[in-house]
């Protein structure tokens, strides 16, 4: 019975948030913040049941005298609340500084390391069928070397304002860097588009399906 | 008005210099006695603690050199007073009764009539009275009887003496910093002193070789070393256009915001038109069930090395997997994650599932919970879910921290015993956390399912084939559905691609009958 009800819920409220198409109107910002507000308190009941209690709260109560050390970080939490009156809120500083601290240095040195310095590697390509596999392959690569200056040249803005070879060559690849963005970003939109109709073809299986129960 | 204290001009009130010679008009709200410094509020011509005078009197000196006084009879010249002298007599007051009645008789006497009491005072000092006054006229270094020292205050102040001269002061050395900041006097500068006259108020006064505020504004602009501007010729064409769509003159705004009622009603029904389009391309394939795609759809390269890279894990190895996804993208996610999921319990590995989104611990608890009664997983021996971890950048690397050190599971005794690392991303960032902090720092393999939105930007990662950061890649919808025919395991995924396909072709028609109509239009405009 009670998935029956939640079923009628949840449709009712995928037709509201449809009405949109109409015009804005009440049933969808009801049915609006009803979902801010739900994902709001889910998340407050996620935090305290599966992070604050488990690991902190749990461990202290049960053995203070090995669980010691996890007062710095029930402090910093602490201190951290404070930073919602403004008289006091320099005593949340140090928690913030903490935060801020620990994800600058593990961002810098994981983005070195994962993204950086591989990705520089991975554009040393070769162009030449032999060394690259295949024709496919060396096509592809000539592209991605392509794609790779073009954009890059795109974004020298330091060029001089008087003309001359040089700035003939950089413009020249400017230009190609220019239609490669432009072909990426309408690849982009449309890889969003195709997401925005999956999503409408789930809520179409389940309109269809678990609530008027026209597909098996 | 403030008058000038220094020439006398009339200033606004609120002034603080005056416009006329540039001295201070206030201090703290009042003028400072140059006499006795006494601060004296604004407007007043005399100070009133000494009663000098604030506005000095202007005088124009004549243009024609001033002669000495003529000597017409002897007192013309005042020397002195004697004091019993000074006061008129009530005998000098002639016929008048009172003072008052004197000075109306005065007044009507003529100017050179003078009373006599004050015709006493111009009685020359005798030669007596200067002989005298020579007299007392002191010689160069000596003191007047008054200021001589008693006596009795000789000793103490010998004794004084002496002791100075025991202790051995000597005249405190002056640093040259410290020596530049003296004050100057007026007239000629030191040698060595900054040329220039000193200041003459505020907290620079009697130092010379400030620097002046007129000097610093007066100086024009060097217009002539700025090198020569040259643009190409697009660029003058993109200023022209767009002087002269800031030089055009703004419509009325009832030409712009009223649309005819025939235009609306078309916009109005073409929106309606393409909804009712979009909405047959999706339900119609549904409701007929057609499985076109189950037969013909082909797997890309992609999503066959994610396949790949599961299907060689061995038995009773240990996979990673993390949902970061929210209900936003759950309509692509949770078909992925159901596919390879399924895919990895009937590899019998056991799993470990983690999140960092909130809603992603909750998403795909159903999923496991489906798939592990279908497959008969118990969850603490064949799978568990560490739920929600927080942290951003610390997120991952405490779990791979997490597994040796805090013993959150005794499946593993550290993220090297973890056999992969399976990536269902709804965002970008997700999979680079995973790649920047555990990846590359532990070298774990890594497979992603990602968005269709975040694909453009995952891609890059998979292809770096020399470093194999992603093993393999999947994306969207269709990458689920990809995987489901390359398992051989149709689902739901699948089923969707039907309609899928449907909305692709109606949207790209809908795109070109768009621009043909647009262009249509630009031409049959000229």
């Amino acid at each position: 019975m009670s998935e029956v009800f939640t079923v009628w819920i949840a449709a009712i409220l995928t037709l509201t948030v449809y009405s949109y198409l109409l015009a804005d109107n009440p049933l969808y910002r009801l049915a609006e913040h009803l979902f801010v507000g739900s994902s709001v308190g889910y998340v407050a009941v996620v935090i305290l049941h599966n992070i604050l209690r488990p690991r902190l709260l749990e461990p202290l109560a049960q053995d203070a005298g090995v669980s010691w050390p996890y007062v710095i970080p029930l402090l910093l939490g602490l201190l951290l609340l404070t930073k919602a009156r403004t008289s006091i809120a320099w005593l949340g500083n140090s928690s913030v500084a903490f935060l801020f601290g620990v994800g600058a240095a593990l961002a810098i040195g994981g983005a070195l390391l994962g993204s950086l310095l591989p990705q520089i590697q991975a554009s040393w390509v070769s162009i030449s069928p032999a060394t690259a596999g295949s024709v496919e392959a060396a096509v592809d690569n000539v592209c991605l070397a392509v794609g790779t200056i073009g954009t890059l040249a795109y974004f020298y803005f330091t060029m001089g304002s008087g003309g001359g070879p040089r700035n003939a060559l950089i413009r020249f690849w400017a230009t190609v860097g220019k239609w490669v963005m432009l072909i990426t970003f309408g690849a982009i939109f449309g890889n969003r588009i195709m997401g925005y109709v999956s999503l409408l073809i789930e809520r179409a299986y389940f309109l269809l399906g678990d609530w008027l129960g026209l597909v098996g | 008005m403030i008058n000038c204290p220094h020439c006398g001009a009339s200033n606004k009130d609120g002034s603080k210099f005056c416009g006329d010679c540039g001295q201070p008009l206030i201090t703290r709200n009042g003028v400072t006695c140059p006499m006795c410094d006494n601060l004296n509020p604004p407007g007043v011509t005399a100070c009133t603690q000494c009663g000098a005078r604030l506005i000095p009197v202007s005088v124009t000196p004549s243009e024609e050199p001033l002669e000495p006084l003529e000597m017409e009879e002897e007192g013309a010249v005042v020397k002195g007073v004697e004091g019993d002298d000074t006061v008129p007599e009530p005998d000098d007051l002639g016929e008048a009764e009172s003072l008052e009645e004197f000075a109306k008789v005065s007044e009507a006497e003529p100017e050179d009539a003078m009373p006599p009491w004050l015709e006493k005072l111009r009685e020359l000092p005798s030669e007596e009275a200067a002989s005298e006054e020579e007299a007392t006229r002191l010689a160069p270094g000596e003191l007047p009887d008054w200021l001589e020292i008693p006596p009795e205050f000789e000793e103490v102040l010998s004794e004084a003496g002496r002791a100075v001269e025991e202790e051995e002061v000597s005249r405190a050395e002056i640093p040259s910093w410290l020596e530049a900041l003296r004050p100057a006097e007026d007239g000629v500068a030191e040698p060595g002193e900054p040329a220039g006259p000193p200041e003459r108020t505020g907290l620079l006064k009697g130092i010379r070789g400030t620097l002046g505020i007129e000097p610093i504004l007066a100086i024009p602009p060097r217009a002539a070393s700025l090198p020569a501007f040259s643009a190409p010729p697009y660029a003058y064409e993109h200023a022209e256009v767009f002087d002269k769509v800031v030089r055009e003159p703004a419509r009325p705004s009832a030409e712009v915001v009223r649309p005819r009622r025939l235009e609306t009603l078309v916009a109005s029904t073409l929106r309606w038109i393409i909804y009712l389009i979009v909405a047959t391309a999706v339900v119609v394939p549904i409701l007929l069930g057609s499985n076109w795609a189950e037969a013909n759809m082909p797997v890309t390269a992609s999503t066959i090395a994610m396949y790949d890279a599961i299907e060689a894990l061995p038995a009773d190895s240990v996979v990673l997997v993390s949902h970061d996804y929210d209900p936003g993208v759950a309509g692509e996610m949770i078909p992925q994650a159901k596919a390879v999921v399924g895919h990895l319990m009937r590899r019998q590995v056991r799993l470990i599932n983690v999140s960092l989104t909130p809603e992603g611990a909750r998403l795909s608890r159903e999923v496991l919970d489906e798939l592990a009664e279908a497959h008969g997983y118990e969850y603490g021996d064949d799978y568990l879910s560490l739920g929600y971890v927080v942290g951003v950048e610390a997120g991952p690397r405490s779990i791979a921290e997490g597994f040796g050190g805090a013993g959150w599971t005794d499946f593993v005794d550290g993220i090297e015993d973890v056999a992969l690392i399976v990536e269902f991303a709804g965002a970008t960032e997700y999979v680079r956390l995973w790649l920047e902090q555990v990846q590359a720092p532990y070298g774990v393999p890594m497979v992603a399912g990602v968005s269709a939105t975040a694909d453009p930007f995952v891609r890059p990662y998979y292809r770096n084939q020399a470093q194999d950061q992603l093993l393999g890649l999947m994306t969207g919808l269709v990458g689920a559905a990809e995987y489901e025919r390359r398992a051989g395991h149709p689902g739901l995924a699948l089923a969707s691609m039907d309609s899928q396909s449907v909305v692709h072709i109606a949207i790209v028609l809908l795109v070109l009958v768009g621009n043909l109509a647009y262009f249509g239009g630009r031409l049959r405009g000229k």
